[in-house]
């Protein structure tokens, strides 16, 4: 089991992720903005982060930049409807683990999930 | 006159209490559709990622749900968020609840218009097979944003019998209505191309062919891009008509091969200036080495858009940027500029050019070079 945090304004996708994400056995933590997000993630006990990249307060990729500014290195995965080439480059560049498109296959997603999470 | 003022001042002061507690009571009952509204929003959020998740509709929802914007909303934003599996789930969903039965009969009311709009809206956005008669009936509404939603709402359930149909409203409308409704057959993709392309052949052959609705079909077959809508378009390039010819180059250039490059390069000639500047752009896709020659000639047309278009195509086919180097010196002081604008552009100016560009023509450098350029020779 993972600790796993769920980043969108949007309310469906929260309820949708964390759903499938608990009944794959994971515990999931959720913030609707970008500033909670953030706070979240600076707690130092999250094992892997879906962000949306537009988010109220703060960008998905600028919350990637501050946490690994801060030195939090757990993988984050990019869930957004944004597909300009520059937004995907500029997540992996900042380390963004996957880029995940939507609309989305929620089986897929979260294989990507379980895919990414650190080895224990 | 002075046992009248009382009377005034009491009607005055009723009428001033009167209106305060209307609006008093217009935003509390807003309110409270507000907050029923953020209940039930949420209420269905959960219930809704509950039966995708589980993949189970249950038989006891409330009646209430089928009819409910709320809820259709809900599903809506849920079935643009999932594919595969959950989206199919999604469809059945809607077909269980039986919400396009319950939407069509708001939709024949004429009013109030506004639930109208909305119950069109939501159809268009959940609709299976099983309405598309009824979303075709629809092309033939009063009401242009029903017309124009129907057409996109057949093009999501890719009712192929409706691309003819919506090509014929197109013809019936105002020009940026034809835009919109033309901009429908895009999300049929290519299975569409056939019969645009049968639809095209027969309103130019008419007597009274629609010029807007057959300049918005080539622009469609541009942005679908399939190959076989070529011959149509090629033989759009050499029409008597200007718009027709403006947007077959532009297209030509999304769809084209060998063939249309050689129309292409034929167009380059035309007597409109638009055609040129279009037919200049349209062969950046299609370009090879061959065609480098007959774009530099364009950097001598008498007008500028078209100088612009052609010395912004040699940045983008190959060899293009020696051409524009070698125009850097041509006596013609429109190509030299063009070129000197397009290289500055790419950051490509030969470094010896910049300080002499910088010293005779800042205004210029100023707006083609953004950044501030160092003019002195450092120490």
């Amino acid at each position: 089991m993972a600790r796993i945090l769920v980043a969108d304004d949007a309310a469906t996708v929260r309820m949708l992720v964390s759903r499938h994400l608990r009944a794959a056995g994971h515990e999931v933590i959720e913030a609707e903005d970008g500033a909670a997000a953030y706070e979240a993630g600076m707690k130092g006990d999250i094992d892997l982060a879906l962000l949306d990249q537009l988010m109220p307060a703060m960008l998905g990729t600028e919350v990637i930049a501050k946490w690994r500014e801060a030195g939090v290195a757990f993988p984050v995965l990019v869930l957004t409807a944004v597909d300009d080439d520059d937004t995907v480059v500029r997540s992996f560049e900042l380390g963004a683990a996957d880029y995940v498109r939507k609309p989305f296959n929620m089986s897929e997603l979260t294989a990507r999930v379980n895919g990414r999470l650190p080895a224990k | 006159m002075s046992g009248t003022l009382p009377w005034v001042t009491v009607v005055l002061a009723a009428s001033t209490v009167i209106a305060a507690l209307s609006l008093l009571s217009i935003k509390m009952a807003h309110r409270i559709i507000l907050n029923s509204r953020g209940v039930r929003t949420a209420h269905y959020v959960a219930a809704v990622a509950e039966m995708i998740g589980r993949r189970y509709i249950p038989t006891d929802t409330p009646k209430g749900w089928r009819t409910d914007p709320v809820f259709h909303d809900i599903l809506i934003d849920y079935r643009r968020l999932v594919e595969g599996e959950d989206g199919r789930f999604i469809d059945r969903m809607v077909e269980e609840f039986g919400i396009v039965d319950a939407l069509i009969p708001r939709i024949r009311r004429i009013f109030p218009q506004t639930s109208r709009l909305q119950a069109v809206s939501t159809l268009v956005e959940l609709a299976d097979h099983s309405a598309a008669p009824f979303l075709r009936s629809l092309l033939d509404d009063r009401n242009d944003y029903v017309q124009t939603h129907a057409a996109h709402g057949l093009a999501r359930i890719h009712d192929l019998t409706a691309v003819p149909l919506i090509l014929d409203l197109s013809t019936r409308v105002r020009p940026w209505e034809a835009a919109r409704l033309t901009d429908s057959l895009i999300a049929f993709g290519t299975d569409a191309v056939p019969l645009i392309n049968e639809w095209v052949a027969d309103e130019m052959a008419s007597p009274r062919p629609s010029m807007e609705a057959v300049t918005q079909s080539a622009r469609v077959l541009g942005f679908i891009g399939d190959i076989s809508a070529e011959p149509l378009l090629i033989r759009l390039l050499s029409s008597p008509n200007l718009e027709w010819r403006v947007a077959a180059a532009s297209a030509l250039g999304r769809v084209g091969t060998d063939e249309a490059r050689t129309a292409l390069l034929t167009a380059l000639a035309d007597n409109a200036w638009e055609v040129r500047a279009r037919a200049v752009r349209a062969l950046a896709t299609l370009a090879d080495e061959t065609v480098g020659p007959a774009v530099v000639a364009l950097l001598s047309d008498t007008e500028w858009w078209v100088r612009q278009n052609a010395a912004e195509t040699l940045g983008e086919i190959p060899g293009g940027v020696a051409h524009l180097l070698e125009a850097l010196d041509s006596p013609d002081k429109f190509a030299a500029d063009s070129a000197l604008n397009q290289l500055a552009e790419m950051r490509k100016l030969p470094p010896g050019r910049l300080p002499v560009l910088v010293r005779e023509r800042p205004h210029e450098v100023a707006i083609i070079i953004p950044e501030p350029v160092e003019t002195r020779p450092s120490s």
